[in-house]
């Protein structure tokens, strides 16, 4: 049998979904490459205590946001990467890849802590209570939260007459 | 459209195929390190009692570890600058005023690859990898990546518990040797006088640590030797730990 075989089976089956939510956090699919193979690697190294978990996978996805929210604190100490601008901008509803590009823009404007809550609750249609489960808060903390993310996102999708 | 729709829209037809092994490679060599920060609980028993002994020869009497540990992760992070890394079969520095690494990995002596990594601009950063075995080199450029910076031994140490075990004086400065609270071959001594990491002793192997205000970034920057090859960077050549 392979070594390990439970972890890589892990690692293979999660790794997309990963990818997805890490791009949704930092915005960079290159960088979201690397978070998801040092969130792999952080799972390995705490394999025994994942396996054990309630659920391995919200283990792994809350070793995600850690990494993306070390590495986004880390890059503001040093050279930024290039940062979103919230200067607003004119965007063409019509035109589904301005809107998205407008949409992850808007999102990565957002706190970590609101856009980790939105990825969570909108990409990985994870409840309120997983949620909250998952970054360590409550579930009125994961309510309002959401509720101000939705605000600063629907001024971006009220531009682009999308209702949320 | 609304914002479900919307995100699976904008993550959708990216393929990705994670390189476990890569994963299970630095998976290890974390958990060494982890290892390395925590460990030795009974080793700090023996230690501690020879520690005792050995304390009422020293010129002043240890700190508490709680206070060597607080003062140390203060330290480095005031240093913020570059350390160097040199033990037996790996020598690594890391540069955060340059935001630029290098790490070595040496066989008998001799260096058998190199990675070094430097920024050029913001969020934009290059890599150099040397294989001296294959006598081959490799450059590529990344849109981001993260160099380890002294926060990260930082918050290994703000992480770890540790005892005090012994006192010291190496190269003229007072220095406490501490020893993780967990079981573990492993302890660390701490210049009293900077309160920087001066060397950690794991599993037989002892690495040295070496502290600067910068490092002149043209010395992490590997020269390509002569008779070498230029291939494509894969990621077996770029991450080979």
């Amino acid at each position: 049998m392979e070594p390990d075989a439970d972890f890589r089976e892990f690692a293979r089956s999660r790794a997309a979904p990963l990818h997805r939510s890490a791009y949704l956090l930092c915005g960079d699919w290159h960088l979201a490459q690397d978070l998801v193979q040092e969130t792999l690697a952080k799972a390995f190294r705490l394999w025994r205590r994942v396996r054990r978990a309630d659920s391995p996978d919200a283990y792994v996805k809350r070793i995600l946001i850690n990494e993306a929210n070390q590495r986004r604190r880390g890059r503001n100490r040093h050279p930024p990467v290039a940062v979103p601008t919230a200067e607003p901008f004119e965007l063409d509803a019509t035109d589904d890849i301005v809107r998205r590009a407008g949409l992850l823009q808007a999102l990565l404007t957002l706190p970590m802590r609101q856009r980790a809550t939105v990825v969570l609750r909108y990409l990985e249609g994870m409840s309120e209570r997983e949620t909250a489960r998952l970054l360590g808060c409550s579930e009125g903390t994961v309510k309002s939260q959401t509720s101000r993310a939705l605000a600063s996102l629907r001024t971006y999708l009220d531009r682009t007459e999308s209702p949320i | 459209m609304n914002l479900e729709t919307e995100l699976r829209n904008l993550v959708a037809d990216q393929p990705f195929v994670p390189d476990i092994e890569i994963a299970v490679r630095r998976g290890r060599r974390l958990r060494r390190r982890s290892t390395a920060i925590r460990g030795a609980a009974v080793l700090s028993v023996v230690a501690g009692v020879t520690a005792t002994a050995v304390a009422l020869n020293q010129p002043a009497p240890p700190e508490s570890a709680q206070v060597i540990v607080a003062r140390t992760v203060a330290a480095i992070t005031a240093q913020n600058g570059a350390y160097r890394i040199t033990g037996a079969d790996r020598q690594d520095i890391f540069d955060s005023i340059h935001q630029a690494s290098e790490i070595t990995d040496f066989s008998n002596g001799k260096p058998i690859w190199t990675q070094a990594v430097r920024t050029t601009g913001p969020g934009k950063f290059e890599m150099r990898v040397i294989d001296y075995q294959k006598r081959v080199w490799a450059d590529t450029t990344r849109a981001a990546m993260g160099v380890v910076s002294g926060s990260q031994l930082a918050d290994e140490f703000r992480q770890g518990c540790f005892k005090v075990v012994d006192t010291a004086v190496i190269d003229g400065q007072p220095a406490d040797k501490l020893a993780t609270c967990q079981p573990s071959a492993t302890s660390t001594w701490i210049s009293r006088a900077t309160w920087l990491p001066i060397s950690v002793e794991s599993n037989g192997k002892t690495v040295t640590y070496q502290w600067f205000d910068s490092i002149d970034p043209s010395t992490t920057w590997p020269a390509v030797p002569a008779g070498f090859r230029q291939v494509q960077p894969t990621p077996e050549l770029l991450y080979h730990n």
